[in-house]
């Protein structure tokens, strides 16, 4: 268990016991919640947490500022979208666009970081900045080939869709009338597995990452550039190697929801209100530890889903009150999600986790 | 052996470093003396390659490495420590110690390997921190030590990275009188034991005493008096230009 997690545990007993639930419901999500928005909800949360993780390894342990990541991971999305339209529904098409998108971001992220990174660590934030606009601006223009602004819409294989049939959970009866299992096995929720399984492994590859010679240079280098030159290592070199590393890892993420949603368009994938709540995601978390963008990305799409639910019927509760209702009237979410952050931020500056690590 | 040829910078209108020519031996601790602003952390940067010259060459057994950056300098055995305490403050003493071991031993490029699973590495981490005596306090951030014991680190790391030529640039400054003795003692057997080539910005003239084979005086950046401690320090130029009325107390 501790090797699987490259011996950095969440650390922490309410860490660890936040990280466990989450990882629980996760792996048993499609039998604990009922109906297709919870589903729909925990694999986005899948997906997401590779995604704040995979900025994390940049923001946080490499101390690098970029704003193409979402780029990459819409890169990675189109590449599946693509290639299901014109190969045709299968898994092929499936492997053959991750690929492609994978491959796609590694080259771009090589050269933006050898056109940025030599020069200062300032100046790739830029840089992505403009890069990550011109392709935002560019698959909205070219919609013959990207859909536009309308996006994407393709079949995948049929065994991942809801009309395949992959029999049922054997049923055990564990004692009057409670019955544990026996639910029908939907492509659907093989569809889940298979984005649970790869985020799982990605997570899993990050921690590796993060914890191995390579992981410690990085952070030696968001300590003190000047120094890890000193003694030895090549800073930029290292810098380009995450920066690339950490754009396949997000064109991956990318990949696996697009075989989740069967749509890609540029709000989903390429969106800075995306990218904005990624870096939510890693600060809020906490920067400098993975653990930090699974919390992170679990309260952020928690509250982003079910925030205007639980708005709405605490309204109705109140209505009596004076005031409050309108306060509390689902149309101000957005108001109340923006104050959360704000008083997250102002208390727990290194994040949840490092708050919580902290007091350990 | 490592040498520079007219090595000289510029810094918009004022020559820092002016045409200085030197060789350094290995065994040999060579103290580099001058007043504030006479260029000796700044020869130290050119030779280390912090800073580019703006003509000149710095020769290590015979290659050219003026084009070279830091961190191939570092990679061919030039070891440089730092007059302002320059560590990874976030990260634990032997933390610190451990990516310097990391960084000679070529291992800092294994992306699936555990950093914390490498027992050579661990061993010669621990090795290093007793030798200079910091054991205790492995586990502490840089960050949070007392400044002695910062400068100390800063020694470690040096010495973790396994150099020809070692560069240290006041090594010993607002150390305790207790402490000092501690790091020069190291300094001096890495020359009488290692056999390294040490060059040492100093301005204690005790320590200058004790351990130096060789001075090199700077003044206005230019090389003005080279030789063996007791001939150079009754030069005229540098009783003048450096030394003056400090010599006459001491």
């Amino acid at each position: 268990m501790i090797r699987l997690l490259s011996g950095d545990g969440p650390g922490g007993r309410l860490v660890s016991i936040a990280v466990l639930a989450i990882f629980l419901s996760l792996a048993f999500a499609p039998f604990v919640f009922e109906g297709t928005r919870a589903l729909d909800t925990a694999a986005r949360i899948c997906v997401l947490i590779v995604l704040a993780a995979s900025f994390d390894l940049l923001l946080g342990y490499a101390g690098i500022v970029s704003f193409a990541h979402t780029m990459f991971f819409g890169l990675g999305a189109y590449g599946v979208a693509l290639s299901s339209l014109h190969m045709g529904r299968g898994f092929e098409a499936l492997a053959a666009g991750t690929a492609a998108g994978a491959g796609a971001a590694a080259v771009l992220a090589l050269v933006i970081g050898l056109f940025s990174l030599r020069v200062r660590a300032i100046f790739f934030a830029m840089i992505t900045l403009a890069v990550a606009s011109a392709v935002a601006v560019l698959v909205s223009q070219l919609s013959q080939i990207t859909g536009g602004e309308d996006g994407l819409t393709y079949r995948i294989p049929r065994a991942l869709t809801a009309a395949a049939d992959h029999g049922t959970v054997p049923a055990f009866a564990i004692g009057g009338d409670l019955v544990l299992g026996g639910q029908r096995i939907t492509g659907k929720i093989a569809n889940y597995y298979l984005v649970f399984g790869g985020a799982l492994l990605l997570f899993l590859l990050m921690l590796r990452l993060v914890n191995s010679p390579f992981g410690r240079v990085l952070q030696a280098i968001r300590e003190n550039d000047y120094r890890a030159e000193s003694i030895g290592y090549s800073v930029v070199r290292y810098r380009i190697a995450i920066s690339v590393i950490s754009a396949v890892i997000a064109a991956l993420a990318g990949s696996l929801f697009a075989i989740w949603l069967r749509y890609v368009g540029p709000d989903t994938t390429l969106s800075f209100e995306l990218m904005i709540d990624i870096l939510l995601m890693v600060v809020i978390g906490g920067m400098g530890t993975l653990w930090g963008a699974v919390i992170g990305a679990v309260l952020l799409v928690l509250a982003q889903s079910y925030l205007r639910d639980v708005m709405g019927s605490a309204a109705e509760r109140m209505a009596d009150l004076p005031l409050l209702p309108q306060l509390l009237d689902p149309d101000r979410w957005l108001l109340w999600l923006g104050l959360l952050f704000v008083l997250s931020v102002y208390f727990f500056p290194s994040g949840i986790v490092g708050r919580l690590r902290g007091r350990r | 052996m490592l040498e520079t040829r007219d090595l000289s910078v510029r810094f918009g209108g004022h020559l820092a470093v002016d045409a200085v020519s030197c060789r350094f031996r290995p065994g040999e601790l060579t103290a580099i003396v001058g007043p504030n602003g006479a260029g000796k952390t700044t020869c130290f940067n050119l030779i280390s390659g912090q800073v580019a010259p703006t003509s000149g060459r710095v020769l290590l057994e015979g290659a050219d490495i003026t084009r070279l950056s830091p961190a191939a300098r570092t990679r061919r055995g030039i070891g440089r420590g730092f007059q302002q305490t320059n560590l990874f403050p976030g990260l634990g003493v032997a933390e610190n110690i451990r990516l310097a071991v990391q960084a000679s031993r070529r291992k800092g490029g294994a992306l699936l390997r555990l950093a914390a699973a490498d027992r050579t590495t661990a061993r010669a981490t621990t090795d290093i921190l007793e030798r200079v005596q910091m054991a205790h306090l492995s586990k502490r951030l840089a960050a949070e030590l007392a400044h002695g014991d910062q400068r100390k680190l800063e020694v470690a790391m040096l010495m973790a990275l396994e150099p020809n030529v070692y560069m240290f640039d006041e090594p010993t400054a607002g150390m305790s009188a207790e402490e000092a003795p501690v790091v020069l003692s190291l300094i001096d057997s890495l020359r009488r034991d290692g056999g390294k080539c040490v060059l040492l910005v100093e301005h204690k003239l005790d320590v200058i005493r004790a351990l130096a084979d060789r001075i090199i005086v700077l003044h206005n950046g230019r090389l003005v008096a080279d030789g063996a401690p007791a001939r150079v320090m009754e030069m005229d130029i540098v009783q003048d230009a450096y030394l003056g009325q400090g010599l006459a107390n001491v």
